[in-house]
């Protein structure tokens, strides 16, 4: 059940008016069986709600354990059961194939022969959030940040909660196991309501109108990049790249907005990565609760900065290639975090270099063109990035590389011939448009930390009622769905 | 006051406010972007419009009822008050929930049921014809029962929450999404008949030496029966017929079989597809047709006519004409018979003839000459002088408006003039270094030559613009030449 849908309208209408009346002592239970249907909707058969109830239980017993035993080993035997648990479920349900299919190529090279291993793996939907976000409650109890929650109840809501459990935020025991072990659960506000409805709003905008239309284009070009030349290539790169963040924005902040409405904050994921202007900064913007959970759970723990630079650059790459190994089983994914985690390094190598440079040259670094300058570079760095995210294999992704660079045809950028890409004149316009939109909103949330619901809830009642109108239209009307287009899963949904 | 103050009373009543401009602001993009074909979903919509028990003869089926009855000559020659509720490729299941539908606001004193339904041997219809033939219908209940039969499972829910099909109509819109459109009289006074004025030379077939039967699709069948079982059980009389068309073998006997099922249920069924038909309707298969399946602006008044006796000859329709209650059929009949008429003035080649025809109150024409008037007019000078117009100032460089028959402007070298014709707008474009006269609708220019006489015709009934057309003096003889509208 997609958030923009006449099914999930119904759903959470009658959640908001059901988690509105019934006694605050019963909206606990209330939501975890809300949760739990929403899954279902999700799912093939009762049995795929098996490894989220596994998991759930055995973090809860486990962070139990942890807190009520005071011996060093059994609190250790405890979390790494639990860590266990999560990593093996993940590894099992995620790269079991990925990894027997890299065996087989391994034997195939030492002995003649084929070697196919395949096993009959459904992925559960929505594994790597939910296993991730159990762990960090773990991890929290281990460090006795947080205390161990008796009612499972409570931490069941917590782990299934259903705007967040396909495709994050990754949430912390801090902040929303926090707000739902509140004596009283507390329902949303008409402020709240409001500025929920409108962050949902928005998301589906920026989903169907923008992200959707943008698939078109791209799915065109990626899925036969060997028919195309640089322009192309080059519109297509940066096309995925605005399209995998409208599309992994988009729900996020359907999640953010849902879950005000039922009167809860989350993490916001999102904070115009695109303006960053430095792959850092691009990580401290892009995917939050994923990128703090890896620098809690993974890099310090590693030693951090706190070490040689060289252990530090070492810990760097290897974040980030758990990070793309995180995002998939694929080697493409891979060498996308691989990439991630070389800017960085290469970044930090250089930067006494290009100190040098600015000063010897009088490069003034906190001007307009120089900080344009440092956005444009980490974009395409981005970008080329992405494309290996996006191909099928890692030669793939080379070969399109390769094209982009040799395969010049800029005179396509002129001739109309762009037209021919799955998006016509219009299409092109509203798609044109709608990114504007998109982008305004990001540099007002990047110049002024506002976003669309404080910058149109603090105006006029009539004029909040028209945005919430035009969003609305724009998504019905110009919103790519229906069965002349099937619309897109949310890519993250796959992760 | 206190309760105006209120904090919940002002927020209700801004929650109010908002939905209020959303509700119309929605229904506004529905308007806009639904469905409006003019070959099925439009057809039931104006019947809705229709006073409750006017319909007299609700003729159903597919296209080769909407192009073959002839609602207007009904009326004018017959006094019938007919309604063609029909749509493109339509189904027997679709006629039958159609029907079910009109039977909630019309009681009509006979049905006629075109059999073209019994050719079809498909489960499903394409996509477009179950949007023409389903999603025009009102009653929730009746459209998806009506979806549920002719839609593919897969699609259903496509098509019960149709704007999944129609939101992004936005990239064809056109005139007819907005309701301007349908001022005009020919969707103002809709009976759901539409003329097909194309003619296309055909075969006559020869279906006499076909006798066998050959069984229907059961799904048609078991509709074909549901049709005939519904008006039965209404009390309404049902004449089956199949128009002409260019048949074929499978089909004649899937006719045959059809009137074997409707003998069963002693309803009379006539199949026109006959030599005795073809021969008493005078029907001409160089002529008549428009295409291999419809009849045109002459063969249908042919056919009209042939149904409309058989109709009389069982049926006891009563005559509506000249009843107050029934203007709209009247003003539709205008319609119908005065854009016929438009279609043979268009046919007219010979000058003498053309200017004659002209001579009716509803045209608003146009002359403008600029040379060679005396040559081209002089074989007309009667004619003209029955327009209004004064031939003794007749000289190149003139203009004339002719409204309801008379002179309403004439003018020597005024070509600057700007005719407004309802929306529409005629002008003239000529300058001194430029020898060719233009001449623009709607600002796109229609002809520019250097000589000749142009005439441009508007039926201010039908508010359509008949031809603009120009005559010349060619060698010794004067010559219609049409105008081709330049990009």
């Amino acid at each position: 059940m997609q958030f923009i849908s006449i099914g999930f309208l119904v759903f959470m209408a009658v959640f908001v008016v059901i988690y509105s009346v019934v006694p605050a002592k019963f909206r606990r239970p209330f939501l975890v069986i809300c949760n739990i249907l929403y899954y279902i909707t999700w799912a093939k058969s009762v049995f795929d709600l098996i490894p989220i109830v596994a998991i759930t239980l055995i973090t809860w017993v486990c962070a139990l354990i942890i807190k009520r035993t005071p011996g060093v080993r059994t609190r250790k035997i405890a979390l790494i059961f639990s860590i266990a648990g999560c990593i093996g479920s993940l590894a099992y349900f995620k790269y079991a194939n990925f990894l027997l299919n890299t065996f087989g190529s391994i034997m195939g090279f030492i002995l003649p022969g084929e070697y196919n291993y395949k096993l009959n793996i459904i992925l559960p939907l929505g594994i790597s959030f939910f296993t991730f976000q159990s762990l960090a409650y773990v991890f929290e109890v281990y460090k006795k940040n947080v205390a161990a929650e008796h009612n499972l109840i409570t931490y069941a809501a917590y782990v299934t909660f259903f705007p967040t459990v396909m495709s994050g935020p990754i949430e912390r025991p801090t902040g929303l196991l926090r707000q739902l072990r509140e004596d009283e659960l507390q329902r949303a506000d008409f402020a709240e309501l409001k500025s929920g409805l409108l962050l949902v709003l928005y998301g589906g905008f920026v989903k169907y109108v923008v992200a959707d239309r943008l698939a078109v284009f791209t799915d065109t070009v990626f899925n036969s990049y060997m028919a195309y030349g640089s322009t192309e290539l080059w519109l297509s790169a940066i096309g995925y790249t605005l399209q995998i963040y409208c599309d992994f924005f988009a729900y996020s902040v359907m999640a953010f907005g849902l879950a005000k409405m039922m009167g809860f904050n989350i993490i916001e994921n999102f904070n115009a990565p695109y303006l960053a202007v430095s792959i850092r900064d691009f990580w401290r913007r892009w995917h939050i609760s994923l990128s703090t959970w890896f620098r809690d759970y993974v890099y310090i723990p590693l030693g951090g900065n706190r070490c040689s630079k060289l252990r530090k650059n070492f810990n760097l790459v290897v974040t980030f290639l758990v990070s793309g190994i995180w995002h998939g089983a694929s080697w493409t994914y891979i060498v996308w975090g691989f990439l991630h985690g070389l800017y960085q390094v290469i970044g930090d190598l250089t930067a006494p270099f290009r100190k040098n440079l600015y000063k010897k040259y009088s490069f003034k670094t906190d001007r307009f063109g120089f900080k344009l300058g440092q956005r444009l570079v980490t974009f395409i760095l981005v970008a080329v990035a992405w494309i290996f995210f996006r191909s099928a294999t890692v030669t793939d992704a080379f070969l399109y590389i390769g094209r982009m660079v040799t395969n010049f045809n800029i005179w396509n950028l002129f001739n109309k011939s762009i037209y021919n890409l799955g998006l016509d004149a219009v299409q092109v316009s509203i798609l044109a448009i709608a990114l504007c939109v998109v982008f305004v909103l990001d540099c007002i949330k990047y110049r002024t930390g506002r976003g669309i619901d404080e910058l149109v809830l603090k105006q006029n009642w009539g004029f909040q009622g028209i945005i919430y109108i035009v969003l609305f239209l724009a998504i019905f009307v110009f919103g790519m769905y229906g069965p002349a287009y099937n619309a897109q899963e949310f890519i993250y949904f796959q992760f | 006051m206190n309760v105006l103050k209120n904090k919940n009373f002002v927020r209700a009543y801004k929650i109010i406010a908002i939905l209020l401009i959303f509700t119309l602001a929605l229904s506004s993009v529905f308007s806009v972007l639904s469905f409006k074909y003019g070959d099925g979903i439009m057809g039931i919509k104006y019947l809705y419009k229709q006073d409750n028990d006017s319909v007299d003869v609700l003729v159903l089926g597919s296209s080769h009822a909407f192009e073959n009855v002839n609602t207007g000559v009904l009326y004018d020659s017959y006094g019938m008050a007919a309604y063609v509720l029909a749509g493109s490729v339509q189904p027997y299941w679709n006629t039958y929930y159609y029907l079910m539908e009109a039977l909630k606001t019309q009681t009509p004193k006979l049905i006629v049921l075109d059999a073209f339904g019994s050719t079809f041997n498909d489960e499903y219809s394409d996509n477009s014809r179950i949007i023409k033939n389903t999603l025009g219908i009102r009653d929730i209940a009746i459209r998806y029962k009506a979806l549920k039969v002719s839609s593919p499972k897969d699609k259903f829910y496509d098509y019960l929450l149709s704007y999944r099909l129609w939101h992004s109509r936005y990239t064809e819109f056109g005139a007819s999404d907005f309701p301007q459109y349908y001022k005009r009289p020919f969707w103002y006074y809709y009976k759901g008949f539409g003329v097909n004025f194309t003619t296309k030379s055909q075969n006559k077939p020869d279906p006499d030496k076909i006798t066998t039967e050959t069984p229907l699709f059961p799904k048609s069948e078991e509709y074909y029966r549901k049709i005939i079982e519904l008006c039965k059980q209404e009390n309404i009389p049902l004449l089956i017929v199949k128009s002409p068309y260019i048949l074929n073998e499978d089909s004649m006997k899937k006719y045959n079989m059809s009137k074997k099922i409707a003998d069963e249920y002693g309803v009379p069924f006539i199949n026109f597809n006959s030599s005795k038909y073809y021969n008493s309707m005078k029907l001409d298969f160089s002529k008549d047709f428009a295409d291999i399946n419809h009849l045109n602006y002459m063969g249908n008044v042919k056919y009209t006519k042939a149904l409309a006796e058989e109709i009389k000859k069982r049926f006891d329709i009563p005559d509506r004409k000249g009843q107050q209650e029934y203007e709209s059929w009247e003003m539709h009949s205008k319609d119908v018979l005065g854009r016929t008429e438009n279609q043979y003035l268009k046919n007219e080649n010979n000058v003498g003839a053309y200017f004659e025809k002209l001579k009716k109150e509803r045209y608003v024409i146009t002359i403008a000459t600029i040379s060679d008037t005396d040559k081209i007019l002089g074989k007309c000078k009667e004619s003209l002088e029955g327009l209004g117009i004064d031939t003794a100032e007749l000289r190149d460089g003139r203009v004339y408006v002719i409204r309801g028959g008379t002179v309403d402007y004439s003018g020597e070298n005024s070509f600057e003039k700007m005719i407004r014709l309802d929306n529409h707008v005629l002008s003239f474009e000529k300058s001194d270094s430029q020898p060719e006269l233009s001449l623009k609708w709607d600002g796109k220019e229609q002809i520019s030559e250097k000589k000749g006489c142009y005439v441009s015709v508007y039926d201010s009934f039908s508010k359509e613009l008949v031809e603009n057309i120009r005559f010349e003096w060619s060698g010794s003889a004067t010559v219609k030449k049409p105008a081709v509208e330049k990009k």
